[in-house]
């Protein structure tokens, strides 16, 4: 996670020297415009971790508490 | 399988493209497992399960335009309608089979509110239509299934809770209207 949000900074970070540095796109220019309002339609995939613990669940239990991690996936 | 709608607004200064995003859709997770036996081999008779369900999120969006294609992060909330569960139905002697005991539990708890980050790339196929692909790591944070355990035993009748952490990674094609 440290690394996401240090990669994320470091993204923006550029991209506001990029922007510092671009020249203004001039009046009557045809660039193209992402302006407004939208909507539309995602598919995708998933995957990830559960990770468990019950050590409240089996306190004081002499061979427990035992934690489960375990593997979920989008169906 | 992941589907969703999607909505948004962006504003734009020179290169820079920054907005608001909202999804609304199925995040259908299904994942089951048990904890590794005890020091002893035993195994354990108690499983994790997590089950998805609808899903929302959002998100504020900010990206650099190089004309028609977007290169972007976002970060925003997440929420998710799923559940995690900790769910022991077997009931014995804890001899056979192994480590399972007379008790029962049936804990569940809501996925709920996370955090969402991610990063993608929108490209303007026309004036009107955009296509994207994205990333985004989703971390619900920590759900707390509880139940009261049954069926006999040393703690039957006790009010017990598990903690159960969730992080979900994700990766999304979309297509997109721009009015």
């Amino acid at each position: 996670m440290k690394a996401q949000f240090f990669a994320s900074a470091l993204i923006l970070g550029s991209m506001g020297l990029a922007h510092a540095a671009d020249p203004v796109v001039a009046a009557g220019d045809q660039a193209f415009s992402w302006e407004g309002s939208y909507i539309g339609a995602h598919i995708g995939y998933g995957w990830g971790k559960a990770r468990y613990d019950d050590s409240e669940y089996n306190v004081n239990l002499p061979d427990f508490p035992h934690s489960a991690s375990i593997l979920t996936r989008t169906v | 399988m992941i589907g969703e709608l999607q909505f948004g607004h962006n504003w734009q200064r020179g290169n820079l493209v920054y907005g608001l995003e909202g999804d609304l859709g199925y995040l259908n997770l299904a994942g089951s497992g048990w904890p590794e036996p005890d020091a002893d081999g035993v195994p354990y008779d108690t499983q994790g399960i997590a089950k998805g369900g609808w899903y929302a999120g959002l998100a504020a969006r900010v990206g650099y335009a190089a004309d028609r294609t977007l290169f972007y992060v976002k970060g925003g909330a997440v929420y998710s309608g799923g559940k995690l569960g900790y769910v022991d139905n077997c009931i014995s002697d804890f001899i056979d089979p192994p480590g399972c005991g007379p008790s029962t539990l049936d804990a569940w708890d809501r996925i709920g509110w996370g955090y969402q980050i991610g990063t993608g790339v929108e490209h303007a196929l026309r004036d009107n239509w955009t296509v994207k692909l994205e990333y985004a790591y989703l971390d619900f944070g920590s759900a707390r299934p509880s139940a009261v355990v049954a069926s006999g035993g040393e703690y039957e009748g006790r009010l017990v809770h598990v903690d159960a952490d969730l992080g979900v990674h994700t990766i999304k094609l979309g297509i997109n209207y721009k009015f």
